[in-house]
């Protein structure tokens, strides 16, 4: 999800609709924040064109009826008007760029401010913190064309918004953008082995996709534009150059195509601006909403949503406009013919038939325990499944198998690297944060714990005690895990059994058909001590196979 | 005389007079104990009660984030003295920076005062001297009344009332009381074995007790409201008709994105802030030939670059949705299944969060589909409105529910419900459904139409708790979980 802002009065003034809050819902977007005159909306990732305020202004216009725009009418100038030679340097880098420029383009006011915005938030989502795809915006007129896009060892450019020429790998190590950027073009913490960058017949324009040069910058007078799209993805680079040709078009300007030319391949001309055509059976419609929708209306509905539509005998054919990069089939369409229909226009209707709802065993039991373990004086308790070596193993002094411990790659959190394997720390480290309550204090929790067995990934549930008072011993706890064991049916022998979290000689494990299924005792003083308990405690757990799953 | 009583007497007697913990400690009686039978006796006037009133202060959790810097010091210090653009700064700073007088407000700018500019250049800010004060004394007794009631309108402390009791003194008839204890003076206290079967007490009465003394209220052991709240949520799906699934938490990438046409490539994928694993790296899909059919689904369907290992990468399952996924599979083999086929899972999922007070990594959410022949969008608003309705939620009124489009990978038509919430003043989001997407059925196996939808589950429940976050619900400190309000009213 990305947010863009604007001047509420410029949307107003773009789209034509005074009632933005319930357009921009109609549409399926939705107001994050309205304040001192700006407006802040949640763009979902699957329309870029959205970002845009012209994009935005056009849906808005469209849906409301408020200012219908034709999606049939992006058409490019003929001729090329300058050419981008593409060298073999980018191929394993940054092998693709498409290129677009617009004459007369209207950037006064918040107008710049809006194209720069929309073109970092594309280049932050749609092309994964310009990864993927970047886009830069350059003065045309400054420009002395044919342009080069190659990757080169080393370089130096004026960055833009300074006015001293740099080196590329000052660039990259000094440089605010370069910082931000690095892992772009380079593995993190490392220097690039070339650095892909464009330049015309007399200098470096841009060191890609990391900044501008100060000698290209566009600057609100500025009337004539060229903006180059790099990246990794053929298909992205063209979808971007599509969308920016179309919000040019809308915002007033001429667009000219630029001839791309490969070294070693065809040429190719951007902005391609391909229409496609779809061909939707009313039926399909009908189906999908639940309800029947007049062929005519069809049509309407389609076009307020931007496509040009034509019914014919039982089907309608939509043209989709080029800025819909999030299109593939017909399905899509039709969300667009429901959404401009409205859900409010929807009446709920029941699904015939009768059937017959059936609880999950697994819960059925985890249930049933729960009854047990509170009739007993228990008090549930429900923890975090993610957890750390020093909590899972080190306070409880007990061993570590990190080959057995299902570990995360990357944590936001520190605290937070590894699924738990036992209950029993949770349960402590919840008697230890309430310590000023009364005594005494007996918590339960039937939850689910991980490991790595046999190679596989096991998921068991998990039944542990706990009790805290002056007087808590083994006898209490072996009580309670004999009643449990009989209340599951399960036949298991209780042997002596060493654990770190218990006292030795006080600790005893549960064994069915030979494998240890549970453990129980009185917790020994040293992880009483790490989990800042003062009273003695027992406690005990007991894991057994989800139940059919 | 009450065990008690008797005990605090003799105590004093010898003593003369102690405090609480002194007496506790000689008797080994609990507080509260000592409490009652300290003004059953004052009431009989064998012991006279010393008593005070404190003001205990507790900071809040947002209090304490506050003990380093309140908001409105940072936004000054951030303005350093000059001007700054309001969208820059944090609300609730710029808010009380003008409360204090520290900033003019014009255009879309914040100008620091000369108050400001002192408060920037770090003068003492009495707020949260006094803050830091009741962190440490806990005793708001001697600052600025003002002020505290300043914080405790901020929600940064907050205060309780106590009488305390601070000394117990023995009188001379509490002496005497002592001394004709058990020759029936005052007559029966604690009722024995020996008194009821002997008889004993028809010939001496019994003494009366001051009923108005306090006692310590008792809580019984519960279940956790997780437990309560999913049982009430399980109760009206069965009674809707749906049953119950499961399945795994930790899955390959394939189960929770790839089978939903999640991407490869795409911010879909990074915004869910997915939790992957480096042990086990990877998990294999068993079904090759359902492998393949997602693959070309991303390749052909999606004009994509789809690569197997990405596929295979472990992760914690974002969303239970991919718990209907490995149903709608599951199912499609079944050629003469119960159709519509209605199933619904509650779990736990996961996202890699930066936590604080507010977020968590985990959380719980239900995932619902009907897998079918003749279905559509109206049959799905009935389903989640039947569903919300049941939960006690007011659907039926004009306004309360808003349906609007929305946008999943997964689903097309996607939509979204919003519920206005009349104690927030404002709309939250319930849950988002739609109708999976044909190309996913289709990988799965089915042929049929399947009406799926998401909801969170803990959100629901905050307003019947009176919590506002998820670590208010997962700390299971031991006097909440015995003292929070039920879920059922």
């Amino acid at each position: 999800m990305a947010t863009i802002t604007f001047d509420t009065k410029d949307l107003v003034e773009e789209s034509g609709v005074g009632d933005l809050d319930s357009a921009i819902n109609k549409i399926g977007m939705e107001i994050k924040s309205e304040e001192m005159g700006e407006i802040s909306i949640d763009i979902t990732p699957n329309r870029p064109d959205l970002l845009d305020i012209t994009g935005l202004g056009r849906a808005l216009g469209n849906i409301t009826g408020k200012r219908i725009r034709e999606g049939g009418r992006y058409v490019v100038r003929k001729e090329p008007i300058t050419e981008v030679k593409v060298g073999r340097g980018v191929k394993d880098v940054r092998p693709f760029i498409s290129a677009v420029v617009a004459k007369g383009i209207d950037l006064k006011g918040n107008r710049l401010r809006y194209l720069i915005n929309f073109t970092n938030k594309i280049a932050d989502t749609y092309g994964r913190r310009r990864k993927k795809i970047a886009v830069g915006i350059h003065d045309f007129d400054k420009i002395k064309g044919p342009l080069v896009y190659d990757a080169r060892a080393e370089g130096k450019i004026i960055p833009l918004g300074d006015s001293e020429e740099m080196g590329f790998g000052n660039v990259m190590s000094m440089h605010a953008k370069g910082r931000e950027y690095h892992d772009a073009i380079a593995m993190e913490g490392k220097k690039p082995n070339r650095y892909p960058m464009i330049s015309d017949a007399e200098k470096t324009i841009a060191l890609v996709p990391i900044i501008n040069s100060a000698g290209t910058a566009v600057t609100e007078s500025t009337r004539n534009i060229l903006v180059e799209v790099t990246g990794t993805s053929e298909k992205g680079i063209g979808e971007i150059a599509d969308l920016l040709a179309c919000s040019f078009m809308d915002g007033g300007a001429e667009v000219y195509p630029v001839n791309i030319s490969y070294e070693g391949r065809n040429k190719t001309i951007t902005p391609g601006l391909k229409y496609r055509e779809v061909t939707i059976r009313m039926s399909a419609i009908d189906k999908t909403v639940g309800l029947h929708i007049d062929g005519n209306e069809i049509v309407r509905y389609a076009n307020m949503t931007g496509y040009t539509a034509s019914k014919h005998g039982k089907a309608v054919t939509l043209n989709v406009p080029p800025y819909r990069t999030d299109f593939l089939n017909e399905q899509d369409a039709i969300d667009d013919i429901v959404m401009a229909y409205g859900y409010e226009n929807i009446n709920p209707a029941p699904i015939a038939g009768h059937s017959i709802g059936v609880p999950h065993r697994e819960m059925e039991r985890s249930n049933s325990l729960a009854e047990f373990a509170i009739g007993l004086g228990f008090t549930e308790a429900f923890n975090q499944y993610l957890t750390n070596e020093n909590n899972e193993f080190v306070k409880m002094r007990r061993k570590y198998d990190e080959k057995k411990a299902i570990r995360t790659a990357y944590s936001k959190t520190e605290s937070l690297n590894m699924l738990r394997s036992s209950v029993l720390p949770s349960l402590l480290q919840n008697l230890g944060i309430s310590s000023h309550e009364k005594l005494p204090q007996m918590l339960f929790e039937i939850g689910s714990v991980f490991s790595i067995d046999g190679g596989k990934v096991s998921e068991k549930t998990s039944m542990a005690l706990v009790s805290e008072h002056a007087k808590a011993d083994f006898s209490e706890i072996k009580g309670y895990v004999v009643s449990l064991l009989e209340r599951l049916e399960i036949n298991a022998m209780i042997k002596e059994h060493q654990d770190g979290a218990f006292i030795e000689g006080r600790c005893a494990a549960v064994v069915r058909n030979g494998a240890v299924i549970g453990v129980f005792g009185e917790v020994h003083p040293e992880v009483l001590a790490n989990f800042k308990l003062e009273e003695p405690v027992v406690a005990g757990e007991i894991s057994f196979g989800k139940a059919g799953i | 005389m009450h065990e008690y009583e008797r005990k605090l007497l003799s105590v004093l007697s010898g003593a003369a007079s102690g405090n609480i913990e002194s007496i506790a400690k000689a008797t080994s009686m609990e507080r509260d104990q000592i409490m009652w039978a300290a003004e059953s006796l004052a009431a009989l006037g064998a012991v006279n009660v010393s008593k005070s009133r404190t003001e205990e202060a507790t900071l809040t959790e947002e209090g304490r984030r506050y003990l380093g810097e309140f908001p409105e010091e940072r936004v000054i210090k951030e303005m350093g003295g000059k001007s700054a653009i309001l969208d820059k700064l944090d609300n609730i700073g710029l808010l009380w920076a003008k409360k204090n007088g520290w900033i003019a407000i014009n255009d879309k700018s914040a100008h620091a005062t000369e108050e400001g500019k002192r408060a920037a250049s770090g003068k003492e800010y009495m707020p949260r001297t006094v803050l830091n004060l009741l962190d440490k004394k806990g005793d708001a007794a001697g600052s600025d009344p003002d002020i505290i009631e300043t914080l405790v309108k901020r929600k940064l402390v907050r205060i309780k009332e106590h009488t305390i009791i601070t000394r117990i003194e023995i009188t001379a008839a509490g002496r005497k009381m002592l001394a004709n204890d058990g020759s029936g003076g005052g007559g029966i206290g604690q009722l024995t074995r020996e008194i009821i079967t002997g008889g004993g007490w028809r010939n001496s009465g019994f003494r009366k007790y001051d009923v108005s003394s306090p006692a310590e209220a008792r809580y019984p052991s519960r279940m956790h409201p997780m437990r309560e709240f999913t049982n009430k949520m399980r109760q009206v799906w069965f009674n809707m008709g749906f049953t119950e699934t499961l399945g795994p938490m930790i899955e390959p990438a394939f189960w929770s994105f790839d089978a939903l046409f999640s991407p490869q490539d795409h911010p879909t994928r990074e915004m869910q802030d997915t939790f992957f694993l480096s042990n086990p790296e990877t998990i294999d899909v068993e079904d090759m030939a359902l492998f393949r059919r997602v693959k070309a689904m991303h390749v052909k369907g999606g004009g994509r670059e789809w690569r197997e290992e990405v596929a295979k990468q472990a992760l914690l399952r974002v969303h239970t949705t991919s718990v209907s996924a490995r149903s709608i599979y599951k199912h499609a083999k079944e050629d003469e299944g119960n159709f519509p086929m209605k199933l619904f899972s509650i779990g736990r999922t996961f996202r890699n969060e930066s936590i604080d007070y507010k977020h968590l990594a985990e959380f719980h959410q239900s995932d619902g589909i009907v897998i079918g022949n003749r279905l559509g969008i109206s049959n799905l608003l009935y389903i989640l409105k039947s569903f919300y309705r049941e939960m006690g939620l007011d659907v039926e009124g004009k306004g309360k529910l808003k349906i609007k489009p929305s946008y999943f990978p997964f689903v097309e038509p996607g939509l979204e419900v919003n519920y206005f919430d009349e104690n927030r003043g404002e709309w939250i989001e319930l849950c988002g459904g739609g109708i999976i997407r044909k190309e996913i059925t289709k990988a799965l196996g089915t042929n049929k139409t399947v009406l799926a939808w998401g909801m969170s589950v803990e959100r629901l429940m905050f307003d019947t708790l009176g919590i506002e976050t998820l670590m208010e619900l997962y700390r299971n400190e031991v006097g909440w979980l015995r003292k929070r309000k039920p879920i059922e009213r």
